[in-house]
């Protein structure tokens, strides 16, 4: 069984103007249990809605009106079926209340009915797989810094011994050079554990060394899936195109970033037939009166009329 | 504007508040137009008759009281003056509680600290208390039971509207008026004022209950309006004595005094409810 | 040649004081910003980078003279203007925030919130709304969202209008405090290239204080890494990249991923248990992180130095 399979998913909110399409017939899977599918896009193009509806955290003002989601076979819903999420805020996702060691105790008390004391040694032994020390244990969220409280969510996350890991922008609260550590440890845990993960970012410079596989996410819909070297080495859709052409870069003198003029539209507001086609350099006829269908490529899709 | 107002008549405790508020006052009106009696005209042969036992060519709906005098003129007199009290203690206090929130909330500081440690003096003395000694200070008059209760009730405004300035203050566009070069002054017109007057509204509406019920403690206890000022507090206290034999002079006074705090309260907490979840509910946040 | 020189700054130091909860004794400080000697020249932009903590942003609020130094100078133009408050620059030094979903008043019109700037030096309303249409066309904006609500704005288009509320006032020196880090990937690049074309319209000098040193690369002419409220390394750009001194620099640049996953990303960040304020109180500021770090670094704080032409490094292992 596959560690993750989205088939023609489609997915509401109700907003004061009604239900509003957020994610539209979305199709992805995650075929292997080491293997971290990076989900990439900009504000309103339903990311987070879809890590939310993954992770069976689909808030009482959304629905799914179409399609499913299969984790291990199982719905996201279901009390047998174990997935992690890793937030973006470690500050608020932690009790400050108690201890790092009570908190990822929790899980073990919880989930594998373990008794405290049992539990408190487990988090203590996991703790090293994150790289803190096991004194942590006894201490509070408030004495550890940014990227020690995200290393203690991501031990929390792995204590459930999870099927799989929904990190939703993980890192970008985080110093560059915290992220950097962080993202090797996120990346040693799925390997070495064989945890699948569904990275959710807006940073594609990150998933060109996180992610197997990646997915463009647009205005609710998968427009590019691949795998990273191809998406890299020969981007399809233009919207691809743009937001790599839009990244100012370190390792080499950048002389003019692609403009790509307006900006992403929110649910409610998506244009007829392809949803990028007010902002396409490249958009003809058919673009503006028919949506596009998913062209298969080999070990991957695009949804763009100039492949069809 | 005229949206706000329609929005707000949707609320059904506004509603019923405004409609007793309007009905007592068009009462009042006709009552002070066109009763064939005088609010102070004594006939001391028709004293404590009940409605049914008066004889004159109008009769008398709630009866008389004491001294003859027609219980209805007489309480809705008192609701005209009771009203209008308890507008000056809130117009006066609302005002220089504004004032002071204000300054002590933008100001901070020195200035800050030492205003609010007045307003704690007065706050830590019981209100009514403090409302005694200061009218039987002053002497028993309804202008001197006004500036009790007035002091008494200044730091409510002072405290609320300075707790709603720091946080207002708190917002980024309050630093990116001062960084555009605004003055103290114009960045709290513009921009903290709009923000405060809502909440300081609906408080002081409340608040008018309050000042109508002191109002009407401190002339029941002899220190604010004197006979013959047709004055609720004082006519459920001039009644008192006969209240085995004759009930209406002390209980309609009551039962007015009652609708008309109600309906202030029911107005005020409306507008509670309508500023609070209709901010919640316009975002419509997405995921 | 020194008439070049718009910003000047000698050893300016911001501490904010930190009191006891009972008496307000102070107990101690903390030193936002320590000692910064910069210059910018007229028409660059300075790209000021610095972490979470670094005390960019105090930095940027002095030089707005949205606050005061604790002590130091500030030189504009040559003129001594430490204790001048801001009114007297009459919109000549503006600031444009990172937030702009907060930074404007949600219940006013935009342009209630952009003539405000005029309105506070005196202009009168039809002066201050026909600058405001021009300078929103110039921001590519129109006079349509002078009508509107902020709400109705995307951050981008919001961000345009807190351009053009800094613009409005023709400054000749402007803070941007992290404009872009709250905007989309491609609004961003909007964004850039709006404050690039507006620099040469109107011959502008910025201060761009960022925590990406992609942008900073992007953006600016000199570029100055700062670290817990000091310039470790300054100068211009393609020197810092080609041959960067200090061991921070180093070590942010190799922490960014290039967008390519045939380049090999090997980010050299030494192991740190310590969080960012934890420095040694005597010595180099970043020794405790420092892998690089000897007995003198841990005894004397560097001093910026000159290693090549405009190019400058606080750091022990360099010599003039």
């Amino acid at each position: 069984m596959k560690p993750l399979e989205i088939r023609n998913l489609t997915i509401q909110y109700l907003t004061h103007r009604g239900w509003v399409e957020v994610v539209s017939h979305v199709n992805l899977d995650i075929n292997e249990k080491n293997e971290i599918l990076a989900l990439v896009g900009e504000s309103g193009c339903g990311k987070t809605t879809l890590g939310l509806a993954v992770a069976g955290l689909l808030p009482y003002n959304a629905r799914v009106i179409n399609g499913y989601i299969k984790i291990s076979g199982k719905d996201p819903n279901s009390n047998s079926v174990r997935v992690a999420v890793i937030f973006q805020d470690a500050l608020t996702s932690l009790n400050p209340l108690l201890t790092i060691g009570e908190q990822i105790a929790e899980i073990y008390i919880h989930h594998f009915n373990m008794h405290k004391r049992e539990a408190l040694e487990e988090a203590e032994k996991i703790l090293s797989e994150v790289g803190l020390p096991g004194s942590f244990i006894n201490k509070y969220p408030h004495e550890l810094s940014g990227g020690q409280r995200q290393r203690v969510l991501v031990a929390i996350a792995i204590a459930l011994k999870p099927e799989l890991i929904v990190a939703d922008e993980p890192t970008t609260a985080l110093d560059v050079t915290t992220q950097a550590r962080v993202l090797n440890m996120l990346k040693n845990i799925v390997k070495n554990q064989n945890i699948p993960m569904l990275y959710i970012t807006h940073d594609l410079a990150l998933v060109a060394h996180m992610a197997d596989k990646i997915a463009i996410m647009y205005a609710g819909q998968v427009v590019e899936y691949r795998d990273k070297y191809s998406l890299f080495k020969q981007p399809l859709h233009p919207y691809t195109r743009a937001l790599l052409n839009s990244l100012p870069r370190v390792d080499v003198e950048v002389s003019e970033l692609q403009i790509v003029r307006g900006e992403p539209p929110l649910p409610g507001n998506f244009p007829n037939g392809c949803r990028f086609n007010p902002r396409c350099p490249l958009a003809f006829s058919r673009c503006f009166s028919e949506e596009p269908s998913v062209k298969v490529i080999n070990n991957g899709f695009v949804r763009c009329h100039l492949y069809a | 504007m005229t949206r706000g107002l329609r929005e707000l008549l949707m609320i059904k405790r506004i509603r019923y508040g405004i409609s007793i508020l309007v009905s007592l006052t068009i009462l009042s009106l006709i009552v002070i137009l066109s009763s064939p009696f005088e609010y102070d005209q004594i006939s001391y042969n028709i004293h404590l008759l009940p409605f049914s036992r008066s004889n004159s060519t109008w009769p008398h709906i709630l009866g008389t009281d004491s001294l003859g005098r027609d219980v209805f003129t007489r309480v809705l007199y008192a609701f005209i003056l009771d009203v209008n009290c308890g507008l000056a203690v809130v117009a006066l206090s609302g005002l220089i509680g504004l004032i002071i929130g204000l300054i002590s909330g933008y100001l901070g500081g020195i200035i800050d600290s030492v205003l609010m440690m007045i307003m704690d003096i007065v706050i830590s003395i019981p209100g009514f208390m403090l409302a005694i000694a200061i009218a039987a200070v002053l002497g028993s008059s309804i202008i001197n039971a006004i500036i009790a209760v007035v002091i008494v009730t200044i730091p409510v405004y002072a405290r609320l509207v300075r707790g709603l300035v720091l946080s207002v203050k708190e917002n980024l566009y309050i630093l990116a008026a001062r960084e555009a070069g605004l003055s103290g002054l114009k960045i709290i017109t513009k921009h903290i004022l709009p923000q405060v007057t809502p909440i300081f509204i609906t408080q002081a509406t409340i608040e008018l209950g309050n000042a109508i019920l002191y109002i009407a403690a401190l002339s029941f206890i002899g220190l604010g309006a004197q006979e013959p000022t047709p004055e609720w507090g004082l006519m459920i206290s001039t009644a008192r004595r006969f209240i085995r034999e004759a009930w209406w002079p002390a209980v309609f006074p009551g039962i007015f005094m009652f609708l008309t705090i109600l309906s202030f309260n029911l107005i005020g907490d409306g507008l509670r409810d309508y500023l609070d979840p209709k901010k919640r509910l316009s975002t419509g946040g997405l995921g | 040649m020194h008439s070049d020189i718009l910003v000047k700054t000698i050893s300016l130091k911001k501490y904010y004081e930190v009191r006891s909860k009972f008496l307000k004794r102070i107990i101690g400080y903390v030193k936002a910003v320590d000692g910064v000697d910069l210059e910018i020249k007229r028409g660059e932009t300075l790209g000021l980078v610095g972490e979470s903590g670094s005390g960019k942003s105090t930095l940027g609020l002095v030089l707005s003279k949205l606050t005061e130094p604790t002590s130091g100078k500030y030189i504009f133009k040559g003129v001594d203007v430490t204790k001048t408050p801001l009114k007297t620059f009459r919109g000549k030094i503006r600031i444009v925030f990172q937030d702009p979903y907060s930074a404007l008043n949600p219940r006013l019109k935009i342009k209630e919130s952009l003539i405000e700037p005029l309105i506070a030096q005196g202009f009168d309303k039809e002066e201050a709304l026909a600058k405001a249409t021009e300078y929103l066309k110039l921001v590519g904006l129109s006079r349509e969202h002078l009508e509107v609500y902020p709400h109705m704005l995307s951050g981008g288009q919001k961000q345009r209008v807190m351009i053009a509320r800094a613009l409005i006032t023709e400054p000749e020196f402007i803070v941007l405090d992290e404009p872009t880090s709250m905007l989309d990937v491609s609004t961003q690049a909007q964004i850039l290239e709006l404050l690039k074309n507006i620099k040469l319209k109107k011959n502008i000098t910025y201060l761009f204080i960022t925590h990406n040193l992609a942008v900073a690369r992007y953006i600016s002419d000199t570029i100055a890494i700062m670290f817990a409220g000091q310039i470790m390394e300054i100068g211009n750009k393609n020197t810092i990249f080609s041959n960067p001194l200090h061991p921070y620099t180093k070590t942010l640049i190799s922490a960014y991923p290039p967008p390519d996953p045939t380049i090999q990303w090997l980010p050299e960040i030494p192991e740190d248990i310590s969080s960012l304020s934890d420095h040694y109180e005597q010595g180099c500021k970043y020794a405790k992180r420092c892998p690089l770090k000897r007995d003198l670094c841990l005894k004397s704080t560097p001093e910026l130095i000159e290693v090549e032409k405009n190019h400058s490094v606080r750091c022990h292992l360099y010599k003039t």
